[in-house]
């Protein structure tokens, strides 16, 4: 979704949530998803997805390729 | 749709790479709820974080944990305190603007008498907002403060 809807956002990875990196600005508050960080493409809850799609003003474009 | 405008005061300790600061924020959340069964606490200032929960006050707990674990996240390759504070200051002006625009519009909502929040004591919506960062050199019992805690904004009483 964020290839598609924030190109060139960038994830990283922290000790106890993920930040996305976009147009200037940080969401900080994903959560690493089931078993932390040892997964690839971990699962993460629609919800905290859509609050950063809402932060980053790309909710339309993420509803649209995650059915939220 | 439920959304209620709140402003929220927190102090928190946080240790850092060599040092202990103080972290006192003054700031806003949106609380809302779509189906009255889920209810999320978005960031405004600052902004970039959101917690939930099955009702208000869970949603608000949550959001208070999730500001304690964003300050951890920073504290963690801040070489040192200034780093931190700079940090730290970014993080509370990275403001949610869609957020903030739902806030402002529950604040006339409130004004208009379609909100009822009598279990949030009332501040005006114009309070200021702020972050102060603390380098804790001389620990003092008198420093222990929790924080205003949330209430809900209301339009400020014209002059």
């Amino acid at each position: 979704m964020l290839d598609a809807c924030a190109p060139g956002a960038r994830i990283e990875p922290r000790q106890h949530r993920n930040w996305v990196h976009y147009n200037g600005q940080t969401y900080r508050g994903l959560p690493l998803g089931k078993h932390g960080k040892s997964r690839q493409n971990a699962e993460i809850e629609t919800g905290h997805v859509k609050k950063m799609a809402r932060f980053f003003e790309i909710l339309p474009c993420a509803q649209q390729h995650l059915n939220l | 749709m439920e959304r209620y405008p709140i402003l929220f005061g927190r102090h928190e300790l946080i240790e850092g790479n060599g040092f202990i600061a103080r972290v006192e924020v003054s700031g806003r959340t949106l609380l809302s709820s779509e189906d009255g069964e889920e209810y999320w606490a978005e960031g405004i200032n600052p902004g970039g974080f959101a917690g939930k929960g099955a009702g208000p006050g869970e949603a608000l707990a949550s959001f208070c944990e999730e500001l304690r674990v964003v300050l951890f996240d920073i504290a963690l390759d801040a070489p040192d305190f200034a780093a931190f504070k700079t940090r730290v200051q970014r993080f509370f002006w990275e403001t949610n603007k869609p957020a903030l625009r739902e806030w402002e519009a529950a604040v006339n909502d409130v004004r208009d008498g379609k909100v009822s929040a009598d279990w949030l004591i009332q501040r005006p919506a114009d309070s200021p907002r702020s972050v102060n960062v603390v380098l804790v050199q001389q620990p003092n019992a008198v420093n222990n403060q929790e924080g205003d805690g949330a209430a809900i904004a209301v339009p400020p009483i014209a002059a």
